[in-house]
C-alpha cells in the first residue's frame, strides 16, 4: 500500500467524519435553539402547570420568543411559579396573559403569551398576573361524565372511578375536538 | 455427584479470578500504552496507517449497516406511530434512537467484529512468529511501534464511524418514510430538529462512542498481545475479542445512559 | 581455551533460571572469548533457548550474572537494555521477518530505528547487506514471496545490519533444505569472520555445528554436561555425547518413555492394577 494512497484515504475518512458531525449538528439537532442571545426573566404563576417542562418553548402568536428556565412551587400562595427567559427583542405589555397550551394531541405543552392592551411595557422580573392553567384531561372528562350520566346508580361518589369511560351520547366529542385543534398549531 | 459440583464450583472460582486478573492486567496495559505513546507525536505516519486499516476499511460495512438500520427503524417506527396518529414524529423517532443508542452501540459492535478482531489476529500472529521479540531485540519497543498506533487509531476512528452510521441511518429512515411511504418531507426534518438537542443527544452519543472506542480497541490490542503463540491461541483470542467487546459495550452503554439521560 | 590475561567477551556465572516453579537452568558457567563462534547443543527443553534469551536481556536470571563486554545484562534497566541491543544481532528460528514490510524495509528497519542516517546512505547499506547474503535484486519483494531459505538469509542480513559485536543464532538450520542449509552455514562462517563478531549458535545440527564452531557445549536438563572443541567432541568417551553425536536411538537418553504400568496391563492380561 503506497504511503500517498493511505494518506489520501485517511484524509477522506476524516473529511467524512467532519461532514457527518456537521450535518448532525446543523440539520438534525436544534443548533439555533441553544444560542439565544440576550434574554430577560419574566415570572408567571399558574394554578396547575400540567405537563409543562423546563426548556419548553414560550410562544406569542405561535412564534418562539423564549424558553422556560425554572419551575418551582411558591410556598406562600401554593401556586406553580414559572420563570421564562424572553429574548430582549420582544416587548410585552404589563397585562399580557399567559396560558399553558398543548401542541397537538400527543404534543408537548408550552406557554402561549397573548399581548394585552396596556401601553406600559414589561420589565425584567415582572410577574404576569393573568394566567390560565393547563387543562388536565381527567378533570373536565370527569366533570362531563358525571353531568352526562344521571342514572340512579351513578352518584357523585362514583364519578372518580372510571373517568375514561365514554358514555353513550359522547358529549366529549366536541370537547376533544377543541383540545386538539384548539388555539395552536 | 457432589464431586462434580465441587469441581464446577472450583472452575467457576478459577474463571472469576482469571477475569479479575485480566482486568487488572488490562488496566496496567492501558497505562503502559499511554506512557509509550510519546514517540507517535514525531511519527504520525504509523497512526495514520492504522487509521486506514481500522477506520477506512470499515466504511463500507458501517455505511451499509447504518442504512439498513435506519430503514428498519423507519418501517417499524411508522407501523407503530401511525396507530397513534403520530406518523410525522417518525423523524424524531429515527434520529433520537440512532443518536442516543443504536448509533454508538451498533457501530461499536461492528467495529469490534471487523477491526477489533483483525487487530487481535495481527498482533497475535506477530507474537506467534516472534516478530515482537525480534523488534525488542533490535532495540525497538513493540508497544510503542505496534500496539500504541493501533490503539489511538481505534479511538480516533470509532466516533467518525458512529457519526457516519447515524447519518446513513437518518437517510435510511428518510428514504422509507418520505420517499417510500409518502410522509411529509418537511415534517420529517422539522420534527427531528425540534426533538433532537445538540448537547443532550448528539454530543452524548459522541461521548459514548469515544468510551466504546477506548474499550473495544483496548480489548482487541490486549487479547492480541496476550494470546498464546500458537494457531489455536490466536484464533481463540480473536473470538474472545469479539465476545468480550460485545459484553463490555452493552454494559458500558447501560452505565453511560444512566449517567447521561 | 581462554587466555588468562584477556577478559572473556561473554561471561556467564552461576546462572539459575526458573519459569515459575519449573527450574530450567541450574548453575550455568560459561566463558567465551571475543571473536569466537560457539555452538550450544542439547535435546529439546534443556534450556538452550532460555540461555539465549538471558544473553539478549529478554529474561532475567533468578541467580547469577550475565556479563557481556563488561556490562551486567541482568542488571540493566529498560533504557540501558535498548542501548545494549544496538550492538547485538539475533537471528530467530524462522526468521521473524516483519510480514507487512518488504525485504528492503525489513533490513532497513534497524537502521532507520536506531540511527539518524539519511535515506540514501541507508539504501546503500541495505543493498550491501543484501549483496553479502547473495540476494541482490530481491529488495522489493514481499516476505510472503520468499522461500524459507531466502527468508532466513534476509533475516540474517537484518540481524547484521548494524554490524553487531555479538550475534545470537536460535536454531538457524531448522527446516531448511540441504542446499539452503549449506548456504546459511557458509554465510554464518563468512560474515562472522569478516565482522569479527562473537557468536553463539543454538542448534541441533551436529554436522554443521561441528564444522563451524570453535567450541561446543552440550546441555541437558538445565546444566552443561560436556564441552570441547569439535575434535574433542567427536572423539569423546562420554556416552551421552556419543549418543548425541551419532544420533543413536538408544543410550543414556532412553528410547522408551518410562511408563508406570506393565506391558501385561496394557493388554488387559494383568490381574491387578499396575
Amino acid at each position: 500500500m503506497k504511503r500517498a494512497t493511505i494518506d489520501l484515504w485517511v484524509g477522506i475518512f476524516v473529511a467524512i467524519g467532519i461532514v457527518s458531525t456537521t450535518f448532525l449538528s446543523l440539520k438534525v439537532a436544534n443548533l439555533t435553539g441553544s444560542t439565544h442571545g440576550n434574554t430577560y426573566a419574566i415570572y408567571a404563576e399558574f394554578d396547575n402547570i400540567g405537563g409543562l417542562k423546563v426548556k419548553a418553548p414560550v410562544k406569542a402568536s405561535g412564534v418562539l420568543v423564549g424558553r422556560i428556565s425554572k419551575i418551582e412551587l411558591n410556598t406562600e400562595t401554593y401556586r406553580a411559579r414559572v420563570t421564562m427567559d424572553i429574548g430582549t427583542q420582544y416587548e410585552f405589555s404589563r397585562d399580557t396573559s399567559a396560558e399553558i397550551l398543548t401542541a397537538g394531541l400527543p404534543g408537548e405543552q408550552y406557554i402561549g403569551l397573548t399581548q394585552g392592551g396596556d401601553i406600559d411595557g414589561v420589565q425584567a422580573g415582572h410577574r404576569f398576573s393573568r394566567t390560565a392553567p393547563a387543562l388536565v384531561l381527567e378533570q373536565p372528562i370527569g366533570k362531563s361524565v358525571t353531568s352526562a350520566a344521571g342514572t340512579p346508580a351513578d352518584s357523585k361518589e362514583h364519578s372518580g372511578e372510571s373517568p375514561y369511560e365514554i358514555p353513550a351520547k359522547n358529549p366529549l366529542h366536541h370537547f376533544r375536538y377543541s383540545l386538539c385543534f384548539g388555539p395552536e398549531p | 455427584m457432589l464431586e462434580t459440583l465441587a469441581t464446577n464450583l472450583r472452575h467457576l472460582g478459577n474463571w472469576t479470578i482469571n477475569v479479575i486478573w485480566k482486568m487488572g492486567f488490562a488496566t496496567r496495559f492501558l497505562w503502559s500504552i499511554v506512557l509509550h505513546s510519546a514517540p507517535l507525536i514525531t511519527r504520525p505516519g504509523l497512526v495514520i496507517r492504522e487509521i486506514y486499516f481500522a477506520g477506512v476499511l470499515s466504511l463500507i460495512i458501517i455505511m451499509v449497516s447504518g442504512l439498513f438500520v435506519g430503514m428498519v427503524l423507519g418501517l417499524q417506527g411508522y407501523t407503530t406511530l401511525v396507530r397513534f396518529g403520530s406518523a410525522e414524529a417518525l423523524g424524531s423517532l429515527v434520529a433520537l434512537s440512532l443518536l442516543r443508542e443504536l448509533g454508538p452501540v451498533l457501530a461499536a459492535l461492528l467495529f469490534a467484529s471487523r477491526s477489533g478482531s483483525a487487530m487481535t489476529a495481527e498482533i497475535g500472529l506477530m507474537k506467534a512468529t516472534e516478530q515482537l521479540d525480534a523488534m525488542a531485540v533490535m532495540a525497538v519497543d513493540p508497544i510503542a511501534r505496534v500496539i500504541a498506533p493501533r490503539f489511538w487509531a481505534g479511538i480516533f476512528s470509532l466516533p467518525i464511524l458512529t457519526a457516519l452510521f447515524n447519518v446513513m441511518g437518518i437517510f435510511g429512515g428518510y428514504y422509507i418514510g418520505v420517499i417510500m411511504i409518502g410522509l411529509d418531507e418537511g415534517a420529517y426534518w422539522s420534527q427531528m430538529q425540534n426533538a433532537v438537542d445538540l448537547h443532550e443527544d448528539v454530543f452524548n452519543g459522541m461521548i459514548k462512542s469515544v468510551f466504546f472506542g477506548v474499550a473495544v480497541t483496548l480489548i482487541a490490542v490486549f487479547e492480541g498481545y496476550d494470546a498464546e503463540p500458537t494457531a489455536a491461541g490466536v484464533s481463540s483470542a480473536t473470538t474472545r475479542t469479539v465476545v468480550t467487546s460485545a459484553l463490555v459495550i452493552l454494559a458500558m452503554d447501560f452505565v453511560l445512559t444512566a449517567f447521561m439521560f | 581455551m581462554m587466555d588468562a590475561a584477556e577478559q572473556p567477551f561473554i561471561d556467564i556465572r552461576k546462572v539459575a533460571f526458573a519459569y515459575g516453579e519449573r527450574p530450567i537452568l541450574k548453575d550455568i558457567n560459561l566463558s567465551i572469548p571475543k571473536g569466537k563462534l560457539i555452538a550450544i547443543m542439547g535435546g529439546s527443553g534443556c534450556g538452550k533457548t532460555t540461555l539465549l534469551r538471558l544473553l539478549s536481556g529478554q529474561q532475567q536470571p533468578q541467580k547469577g550474572e550475565v556479563i557481556v563486554n563488561g556490562q551486567h545484562v541482568e542488571k540493566m534497566n529498560h533504557q540501558e537494555l535498548f542501548k545494549f541491543r544496538r550492538s547485538m544481532g539475533m537471528l530467530f528460528q524462522f526468521g521473524a521477518l516483519f510480514t507487512d514490510l518488504s525485504v528492503f524495509d525489513n533490513i532497513a528497519f534497524p537502521l532507520r530505528e536506531n540511527t539518524h542516517l539519511p535515506e540514501d546512505i541507508i539504501r546503500d547499506l541495505v543493498m550491501m547487506k543484501l549483496a553479502a547474503v547473495g540476494l541482490r535484486g530481491t529488495q522489493d519483494m514481499k516476505t510472503a514471496e520468499l522461500s524459507g531459505g531466502m527468508a532466513r538469509r534476509v533475516a540474517l542480513a537484518r540481524a547484521m545490519a548494524l554490524d553487531p559485536d555479538l550475534m545470537l543464532y536460535d536454531e538457524p538450520f531448522t527446516g531448511l533444505d540441504p542446499i539452503s542449509l549449506g548456504v546459511i552455514a557458509h554465510l554464518i562462517k563468512k560474515l562472522n569472520h569478516a565482522l569479527g563478531t562473537t557468536a553463539i549458535m543454538v542448534t541441533h545440527d551436529i554436522h554443521h555445528s561441528l564444522q563451524l564452531a570453535d567450541h561446543v557445549y552440550f546441555m541437558a536438563r538445565g546444566a552443561i554436561i560436556a564441552s570441547g572443541t569439535p575434535d574433542e567432541v567427536l572423539n569423546s568417551r562420554d556416552p551421552w555425547v556419543q549418543q548425541f553425536v551419532k544420533g543413536a536411538a538408544d543410550g543414556p537418553v532412553q528410547f522408551a518413555y518410562p511408563a508406570t504400568s506393565s506391558v501385561a496391563h496394557d493388554f488387559g492380561l494383568s490381574s491387578h492394577h499396575a
